[in-house]
Parts: structure tokens; sequence; C-alpha cells
């Protein structure tokens, strides 16, 4: 009988294990990847917008060579204020789903203004015209497509919305499924409730240890900081977030890990003096 | 105290043994996906070797041959024409992001000194070459590169399609510079022409 109280007991601390990393995972990804405002900050951090106004330019730039025109027709078609509004929105539409598009009117305008100034008002034919609308027009598309990243907004929004529902659920279950382990561990140990104690300090050290193992098992597969995407200022923006999420891992993986081991000495000196006690 | 401690050591083996199942549990069901999840992640994370220094670009005269050719998109040599008051850099390679620092040499073209046809191109801007028009035959062409300084003289220029590729050919029986920009030198859109300057060898 005593054997097989010891292998429920063996089972329900590797049920509390997982139960414990389901809710510290699923906050984890709710608190950070799947947080609108932890991602604009993110932007703010790293000086994305300054950044990605950079690589706007230099896109344009790509441009002028081909199209005949003096390097200065690019200037002040764009600034950083705009850079970081459209970001926003990209943002907006992939959290909330919101699907605004980006307005490109004002950079339209300014560029219609620089080229006509760099014309001197010299007359154009009709294919004149339509060679410098259909520059606007790339140029403007260039943009666009260089703050957005992504055509899928629609079904990133869809399937990070799955994602937020399926988190939600798994962090119910993994509340009541926490819940209801404590109580059966504090019934199995009724008469003993240092040695709950003591079995709760071992499911939170095991989470201590998951933690840590997981962060050098990742660091030493990864490296996270060659990550390349897109460009200079996306990769760095994924390279914060996985650095962050992968320190919040093990900072829970030292607390856990400290806490665990407190509960089981100080069980086991209560259980010691309890024993000497009776003795 | 003795029994604390070996109690102690008891349960942390125990949480220990907890992980250890937990960890072969995760290897057996998803031991597939972390892999693949691994390797891509991997696919866009490159170690980058430290490089060694590259070593000095120089010329085997006797044989026309470069030793140690310049990196892909680093500067290697400047293009002086005096005629029209032109100083810039040249870069090995022909993207868009070399030229935008200044001149681009074709890659599959032989560079200066190696005798045969070295092809070089720069955008039809300001700074760059858009007084191609003043150029006259005659007029010369300075290449002062890392391995030594070429100079060339401008006997022919053309204003080709830029779908001609004939014109401006690749041969190893005499060292041609051909330098060329789009055409009109002030268009609006897409230029289709080409404006080339023809050069040879003089010392």
């Amino acid at each position: 009988m005593k054997v097989l109280i010891n292998i429920l007991k063996f089972i329900l601390s590797i049920i509390l294990v997982i139960a414990i990393s389901i809710l510290i995972f699923a906050n984890l990804a709710t608190s950070t990847i799947l947080s609108k405002e932890y991602v604009l900050n993110k932007f703010e951090e790293t000086g994305y917008y300054t950044k990605i106004k950079e690589q706007v330019q230099s896109n344009f730039e790509n441009y002028i060579g081909p199209s005949g025109f003096d390097e200065n027709v690019m200037e002040n078609i764009v600034s950083e204020e705009k850079i970081k509004n459209d970001t926003q929105t990209i943002i907006l539409n992939i959290y909330e789903g919101t699907n605004t598009k980006i307005d490109t009117e004002e950079i339209k305008n300014n560029l219609r203004k620089n080229i006509e100034n760099s014309l001197e008002n010299k007359k154009l034919n009709i294919t004149q015209q339509n060679a410098i609308n259909q520059f606007i027009e790339k140029i403007c598309s260039e943009y666009t497509q260089t703050i957005s990243h992504t055509q899928y907004e629609t079904s990133i929004y869809n399937a990070l919305n799955k994602i937020n529902k399926i988190i939600e659920i798994a962090k119910k279950i993994s509340i009541i499924a926490i819940v209801i382990l404590i109580v059966v561990i504090l019934i199995i140990n009724y008469k003993n409730i240092i040695k709950a104690i003591s079995q709760i300090g071992i499911s939170l050290t095991a989470n201590g240890v998951l933690y840590i193992i997981m962060k050098l098992f990742l660091n030493s597969k990864i490296s996270i900081e060659n990550i390349q995407i897109i460009n200079d200022a996306v990769s760095e923006i994924i390279r914060k977030m996985l650095m962050n999420i992968l320190d919040s891992i093990t900072n829970y993986g030292i607390i856990f890990l400290i806490f665990g081991i407190i509960l089981i000495i100080v069980s086991n000196v209560i259980s010691n003096r309890k024993y000497m006690d009776e003795k | 105290m003795k029994k604390i401690i070996k109690a102690t050591i008891i349960e942390l083996i125990v949480a220990l043994l907890i992980v250890t199942i937990i960890l072969i549990a995760i290897k057996l069901f998803f031991g597939q996906e972390i892999d693949n999840a691994i390797l891509l992640v991997n696919q866009v994370a490159m170690k980058v070797e430290n490089i060694s220094e590259q070593r000095e670009t120089q010329i085997d005269e006797a044989n026309s041959k470069l030793i140690n050719y310049p990196a892909y998109g680093t500067k290697y040599a400047t293009i002086e024409i005096p005629k029209i008051d032109i100083n810039l850099p040249v870069y090995f390679g022909d993207t868009l992001e070399i030229l935008k620092q200044g001149v681009g040499h074709s890659s599959g073209s032989y560079f200066p000194g190696e005798g045969g046809s070295i092809i070089y191109m720069g955008h039809n801007s300001k700074s760059v070459f858009r007084r191609f028009s003043e150029l006259q035959i005659g007029n010369e062409i300075k290449v002062t590169t890392d391995y030594g300084e070429y100079t060339y003289k401008i006997y022919d220029m053309q204003i080709v399609k830029e779908t001609e590729v004939e014109k401006l050919p690749i041969q190893k029986e005499k060292e041609i510079l051909m330098v060329y920009t789009c055409y009109p030198f002030v268009n609006i859109g897409h230029a289709t022409q080409r404006y080339v300057v023809y050069a040879e060898l003089e010392k």
C-alpha cells in the first residue's frame, strides 16, 4: 500500500510540474509576443523607427539611378513620425484585426513636389508624365512593403486570435489542475501535512531545474545574436524578444529552484524536529 | 543534522528523476518537431566566423593574372576622368547597393592589368556619369588600383540598347576598359539605352 501511495505521489508530482510549466509558458507568451504593448515597447527600445527610416531611404535610393532623377528628389518625403504611425497601424492590423491600409498620399505629394522642383517647371509630354506617375507609385509600393513586411496581416491576426484562445483555455485548465493536484496532495498527506509541503517543494525544484536546462539547451543550439530576418531593424526586434523570453525562463527557473529547495529543507527540518520531540 | 541532509538529498534526487522523465517524454513526443524548429531558426541565425584579414591583392605580371582577388563588394580602385572632374571609388560587383556608393565592376569581366575586357558601370546622376556627353576621343581615364596604376585612352563612344550585350564583349586579347551609364543622361522613368565609353590601355 505504501509503495502504491509513493508511486501515486510521484505521478502527481510529475503532473504538477507539467501543469505549472504550461501556466508559466502561457503567461510568458501572452506577456511577450502575443502582447501588442510589449511589441510596441520593444520597437521603441531598439530604436526600430529610426532604423526602418534609414532602410526606407536606402530602398528609395535604389530607384534613383535608373530613374534619371537627382538624388535630392528623395529628400524629406517621409518623416520618422509617419513611419511610427504606419508601423503602429500594421501592428494594430495584426493584433486587433483593424485592417487599415497605409496611406501614402503624403509621400506621393512630397515626392511629386520634389520632382517638379528638380525639373524646374519643364514642360512634360504624356509619356514623361506617365513615367513620373509610375515612378511615384513604385516608391509608394516600396514604402508600404518595407513598413509592413507582409501582405498576410489578416491571416496572421486570425492565427494569433486562435493561439490566444488556445492559450487562455490552457491557462484555465492548468490553474484548475494545479489547485486540484495540491488538494489531492494535501488529502494523501493528511496525516502529515509537512510531507505535502515537501512534495510541492520537489515539484517546484523540478520546475526550476527543467527551465534552467531548457535555457542552456536553447543557448547551445541557437545563436540568437546572429538571427537575420528581413532587415537589421526587424532582426534586432526578434533577437531582443527571444533573449527576453530566455531571460524570463531563467528567472523563473532560479526562483522555482530556490523556493523549491527552501520548501524541501524547511519541511525536513520540521519533520526531524517533530520526530525528535516524539522520541 | 545528518538526517536532514540525507532526506534533502533524496528529495532532490526525486526532483531530478522527475526532470529526467519529463525530458525523455519531451524527446519522445516532440523530439522531431523541436529539431525542425531549431533547424529553421538556425537557417536565419548564421554564425559569423571571424574572417581572417583579406590578403593584399597583387598582380602576377608575367601571367597577367591577379593573386588574391578583391572580396565582392569591396573597394579596390579609384577611377579618374580629368576631363569631367570625375574621381570615384570602384567596387568589385554591380549590385544596386554597390552602385549607390560609386562605380561598380562587373564581376564577369577582367581586372585592370589582366589584359582583357574590363566593364565598369555607374549611375547617370550628377555626382557620377551625367557629364559623359562632354567626353571626347583621346581623353584619358586613369584607374588606380591597390596593385598598380593604369591609364586608358578613349577611342570610341556609343549609345546602345540595354539588351545589346554584344556591344560589351568579354575577350582576353586586348585590354579594353568599357564604362557605361544609363542614357539619356536626364531621362524620366526607366532608361532603356546605355552610353558606353570605350578606352584602350595606354600604360
